[in-house]
């Protein structure tokens, strides 16, 4: 055994592991917290910060998200939300894709946006954040549109793909890329008090028979809106569906999508 | 609907001048409108008709579900038919 596995053994408490002594470790051993987190899932351990999903994810699982890596589109409304709780899951790598900064109309809904932050790199912000949160997350950022010309680099070797784009377009244009690359896409979009949510595996085309018969860009959003609830709960849903996809579990909303209606509180599944 | 009508020959007439279509609306198209409701139209009569008739304008929908497939607008219904219509929603 490697003298850092050692190390984290003979510190451990119980099977789980604080972060003073991660940040030992990674100080004595000049190594990131990334690697101080794998070596103590591989153990079998569990970093004390997981000690409250441990019932909902095991120390196994937690090495599987650890292992993964998931590409967000988008870091505004529902990229936002979702980075926050991808990174607190413990979800190894995330690519961030956004090429704007934050202005005032950000305010009513984007998690990440704050008045200080106003003109700074979405991107840039959410690196910021995540490593605020879990140091053990790798965020890699492209601040840049993603597009048929770049997808396939900067979505390469990604296990699964959040939708959290703003039209439609480009909505259908990642699905596309996603579909060639056969990497997972969850779908999630909001109007006013409306959502819905989809989940498009490899082989399949959902978000195509979604939108294929809407020419515009914009939908009910350009006179309804997106408050803060609507895209808190879909986003959340939408990482809902990654953890679940990661971790092949059952009940993934596959060729059918969700509609969420928060004004009558209305969750209805539709076959698509 | 007609009230009930037991007079087979009276279901003949209402079955050729009358099919019952049941609407499911979502999301904001339900706004001053319904969830679910049971519409009497005369045959043949097209998906279009229907959006038409309930105020939705055309660039509201952009899923419609007829029995739980994909059809356009200008398909033409049949008695006993479920239709659904979806807004595009494409916010984030």
């Amino acid at each position: 055994m490697d003298s850092l596995k050692e190390f984290i053994l003979s510190h451990a408490e119980g099977d789980t592991v604080t972060f003073q002594v991660e940040s030992d470790a990674a100080r004595d051993f000049g190594v990131t917290f990334g690697k101080v987190e794998e070596a103590i899932l591989e153990l079998d351990l569990l970093p004390f910060r997981y000690q409250r999903n441990r019932e909902t994810i095991s120390v196994r699982q937690q090495l599987t998200l650890f292992r993964s890596s998931v590409a967000v589109v988008g870091c505004g409304g529902l990229g936002g939300y979702a980075i926050e709780e991808l990174a607190r899951l413990g979800i190894g790598r995330l690519i961030v894709i956004d090429p704007d900064v934050f202005e005032e109309h950000n305010l009513n809904r984007q998690i990440l946006s704050t008045v200080s932050l106003l003109g700074k790199s979405k991107v840039y912000v959410a690196f910021e954040r995540v490593r605020e949160i879990n140091p053990a997350v790798t965020v890699t950022m492209i601040e840049r549109y993603l597009t048929q010309e770049n997808g396939r680099d900067v979505l390469k070797g990604t296990d699964v793909v959040i939708d959290a784009l703003d039209t439609i377009p480009a909505r259908l244009q990642l699905a596309d890329i996603c579909h060639a690359m056969r990497i997972p896409l969850i779908h999630g979009s909001v109007g006013g008090w409306y959502g819905q949510i989809s989940t498009q595996m490899p082989a399949e085309k959902i978000i195509k028979k979604i939108f294929s018969r809407y020419p515009f860009e914009r939908g009910i959003e350009k006179d309804l809106g997106n408050p803060a609830f609507t895209t808190a709960v879909i986003a959340s849903l939408q990482v809902a569906e990654a953890c679940k996809v990661l971790l092949n579990k059952d009940g993934v909303l596959r060729e059918k999508m969700l509609s969420v209606n928060l004004i009558d509180m209305d969750f209805t599944e539709i076959a698509i | 609907m007609f009230p009930s009508v037991k007079d087979a020959r009276l279901d003949t007439l209402y079955n050729m001048c009358c099919m019952d279509i049941t609407v499911k609306l979502f999301a904001s198209l339900r706004q001053g409108r319904f969830e679910e409701r049971v519409l009497t139209y005369a045959p043949e009569s097209t998906v279009e008709l229907i959006i038409r008739d309930l105020g939705i304008p055309m660039d509201q929908v952009s899923i419609i579900l007829l029995n739980d497939k994909h059809v356009n607008s200008g398909y033409h219904l049949s008695a006993g038919d479920v239709l659904s219509l979806l807004p595009p929603l494409g916010g984030g």
